[in-house]
């Protein structure tokens, strides 16, 4: 039971003490544990270079842009995983040949586990990378850490080597597929519009005007068609008034008179039309029909006696009659442009509708000809940047492995030194037992002092007594002294000794 | 003559307060001079038995040891008082002589130990009384008589009476009428006598109960690292609120 943190420290002391035979045996054994641990710890060597990675180099700058400098980013990581792999331990084993040959394949493993386990890969600055090897033989670990260095450099110059050229070679294959592509889209587009000649937007527009015109042609033609019916019933209606026969006009005169007026007309067309013109052919099959009718006036009968009754035809209905035939004529003319017009503007646009058809697949075309156009350009300039990283790589400018610190044979070992051992046995066993009271006395749940006994809850305390020192125990507790310090000098002795032996092992 | 009495006082005591003794005082002075000291212990072999006297150079000690004689001769009708202990080994014996030779200082006062711890006892050791008879024997034989039990001590003014060499640690002694009529006995040879009884642990062995009966006061000794609460309490509680006076912290190491 501790109150206070002064009374541990005192306690601590006081059980020590008490204690000190068993204290005495802790510090004899656990310092020469510690000698003997010291006397048989292995010395152990290490051999290490330093590689500088230089990736900026004069060509960087000068290719800005251009070409790809391909970078080892976590330099110790690559360097380990070129280290430690299986061509590596061939090219070891080539060198260690004395030490390999008489193994078996399983010894070999483990041999090379060995090997990997001593060796140390690390990056010490940004761009320098140490390659250390340990190892109880001095030779051995400078030959090593030599060895696995210049492997580390000549591979990951053949590493970068490579990789640029698959880099390259892969961007080239890839052109090569986009070159094929855009041929393809080059080649259906040219057969497409061999195909389809005329298809384009411009003539689109051409069509639509053709369109328009002949809607409006047909719109007008409507309008003459009911101007000339109007007409013609009127004609109808003033004929219907006048008598068909007036007094002394030959019938056979009044259809001469009217063969001849159809003739001069027929003259007047056939000026300007061809025989096939509609109004021609009417106007012939009139002229036709009028010499029939001549002809048969001499055999009729009824004819003859009207004509001998010296009735003659009435000439305003006369002028009627030809004036309604005309109309007639005309409407027959317009009604038949009507017509053609209207099959014309079906024609016309069933062909607007092809070229819209043909615009669109067009326009697909020409889009993956762009595209492909425009990635083979990239393609061939990312060619162009990979040839040249490709052969700056081959011309070893790429990056730089320069060892800036060479391998040698290491004189001093690393790692605890007897010195250690020393200060740490003699130290560490003098204060174990102190160490332990200490605990014990902080878990301990007896009353180690007076102020601890007075906490009790309830219990009167008189007082506290120390203790009587007479003459023997004065002088058994010197004796204690006196032993303790001799064992102390014996111990550092014996420390002392092993040293003085351990420097002259190393001279 | 008197001049003479009272450097020898001054002596031995060294409290030096002998202007303040009335007439009763010094008449048990003078009655308790009478008592036969036929050896006195030289410093050495004090030294040696580690009991206490004034010039001792660790006054520290010996003024510890005063203020527990002050405080538990206090009252002069508790003048039995048992030092016990948890457990052996404890300094039970240290502290029951060294009492007794602190009361001893005082001219005034008589002390006398009464060694409870049968054959392990070692105050027949310390005062070198040899084999002299003890409680034991005075239990035993009845021919024995209470001067015979009663030996020096070779302090002044301290007595001793030693368990003795008859009879078994079982043999329920202090249970025995005799003891009973001893200890009566003994307790009223001087008028100012205080009895110090070197007890047995309380809590191991039942010697030690039996002896509250005997007893007044009761001390109880707690060594350096030794005794847990547990203990301690339950001690505390076998002994009661009545007798018991007080715990006292023995540091010495051993």
């Amino acid at each position: 039971m501790i109150t206070n943190p002064l009374d541990l420290v005192v306690i601590t002391f006081k059980d020590t003490w008490k204690r000190k035979e068993l204290g005495i045996l802790m510090f004899i054994s656990l310092s020469i544990f510690v000698l003997f641990v010291s006397w048989n710890w292995p010395k152990m060597y290490v051999s290490s270079s330093i590689i500088e990675v230089d990736e900026q180099n004069i060509l960087t700058p000068l290719l800005e842009g251009s070409a790809i400098a391909t970078s080892i980013k976590n330099h110790a990581r690559n360097a380990e995983q070129i280290v430690f792999n299986k061509y590596a331990m061939n090219y070891i084993f080539d060198i260690l040949q004395e030490d390999v040959e008489t193994l078996s394949d399983k010894q070999k493993e483990d041999y090379w586990e060995d090997i990997r386990d001593n060796t140390s890969v690390e990056n010490t600055g940004s761009n320098l990378i140490r390659i250390s090897y340990k190892s109880v033989d001095p030779v051995r670990a400078q030959l090593l850490a030599e060895n696995l260095t210049n492997l580390f450099i000549s591979e990951s110059v053949n590493e970068k080597k490579r990789e640029s050229e698959n880099a390259y070679s892969f961007i080239a294959r890839q052109a090569g597929d986009y070159h094929e592509k855009l041929l393809k889209s080059e080649n259906a587009l040219k057969e497409f519009r061999s195909n389809n000649l005329g298809a384009d937007p411009a003539s689109s527009a051409v069509v639509n005007d053709r369109i328009l015109e002949l809607q409006r042609s047909i719109e007008q033609s409507g309008l003459a068609i009911n101007e000339a019916q109007i007409r013609m019933e009127n004609i109808d209606a003033q004929l219907s008034g006048e008598a068909e026969v007036s007094a002394h006009l030959s019938r056979e005169g009044q259809i001469q008179e009217r063969i001849s007026v159809l003739q001069t007309k027929l003259d007047m067309l056939r000026m300007t039309y061809l025989d096939t013109y509609p109004d021609i052919i009417i106007i012939k099959d009139q002229i036709e029909s009028l010499k029939t009718t001549m002809s048969n006036i001499g055999k009729d009968e009824t004819y003859k006696i009207s004509q001998n009754q010296g009735g003659q035809l009435n000439p305003l209905f006369q002028e009627l009659r030809a004036k309604r035939s005309q109309f007639k004529t005309e409407l027959a003319a317009l009604k038949t442009r009507v017509k053609e017009t209207r099959q014309l503007l079906g024609d016309e646009k069933s062909r607007a509708r092809q070229i819209n058809n043909a615009v669109a697949v067009y326009a697909q075309l020409t889009r993956d000809y762009d595209g492909n156009q425009a990635l083979y350009r990239k393609l061939l300039k990312q060619r162009e940047s990979a040839r040249v990283s490709m052969n700056i790589d081959i011309a070893n400018q790429g990056m730089t492995l320069q060892i800036k610190e060479q391998a040698i044979v290491p004189v001093r070992p690393v790692g605890l030194q007897f010195i250690h051992f020393a200060i740490f046995g003699l130290v560490g066993s003098l204060l174990t037992p102190f160490g332990l009271s200490f605990l014990m006395a902080s878990i301990d749940g007896r009353y180690k002092s007076e102020q601890a006994l007075k906490t009790m809850n309830g219990l009167p305390v008189l007082g506290g007594v120390s203790a009587y020192r007479n003459k023997s125990m004065n002088i058994v507790d010197v004796s204690w002294l006196a032993f303790i310090a001799l064992i102390f000098v014996v111990v550092v002795a014996m420390y002392g000794y092993v040293g003085w032996l351990k420097v002259l092992g190393q001279a | 003559m008197m001049n003479k009495l009272e450097q020898a006082i001054r002596k031995t005591t060294g409290d030096g307060s002998l202007y303040s003794y009335d007439g009763e005082r010094t008449s048990f002075i003078e009655e308790i001079e009478k008592m036969k000291v036929s050896h006195l212990m030289t410093k050495e072999e004090l030294n040696k038995h580690k009991i206490i006297y004034p010039e001792l150079k660790n006054s520290a000690l010996v003024n510890s040891f005063r203020e527990f004689r002050t405080s538990l001769t206090a009252i002069s009708s508790r003048n039995v008082v048992m030092v016990t202990s948890i457990g052996d080994r404890s300094g039970v014996s240290f502290f029951a002589r060294n009492l007794a030779a602190s009361i001893a200082f005082d001219m005034a006062k008589t002390a006398m130990i009464v060694d409870c711890n049968g054959r392990k006892g070692c105050v027949h050791e310390v005062f070198s009384i040899g084999y002299k008879p003890g409680i034991s024997d005075f239990i035993s034989t009845k021919d024995i008589q209470v001067e015979d039990v009663i030996h020096e001590s070779g302090v002044k003014r301290l007595r001793v009476l030693p368990f003795g060499q008859s009879g078994n640690d079982g043999d329920e002694i202090f249970s025995h009428p005799r003891f009973h009529s001893l200890m009566t006995q003994i307790k009223h040879q001087y008028s100012d006598r205080h009895i110090i009884i070197d007890a047995p642990p309380i809590l191991k062995s039942a010697d030690a109960r039996i002896l509250m009966d005997v007893c007044d006061q009761v001390v109880l000794v707690v060594p350096y690292g030794r005794d847990s609460s547990q203990d301690i309490q339950a001690a505390a509680r076998v002994i009661g609120n009545k007798k018991f006076s007080g715990a006292i912290f023995n540091e010495f190491l051993n």
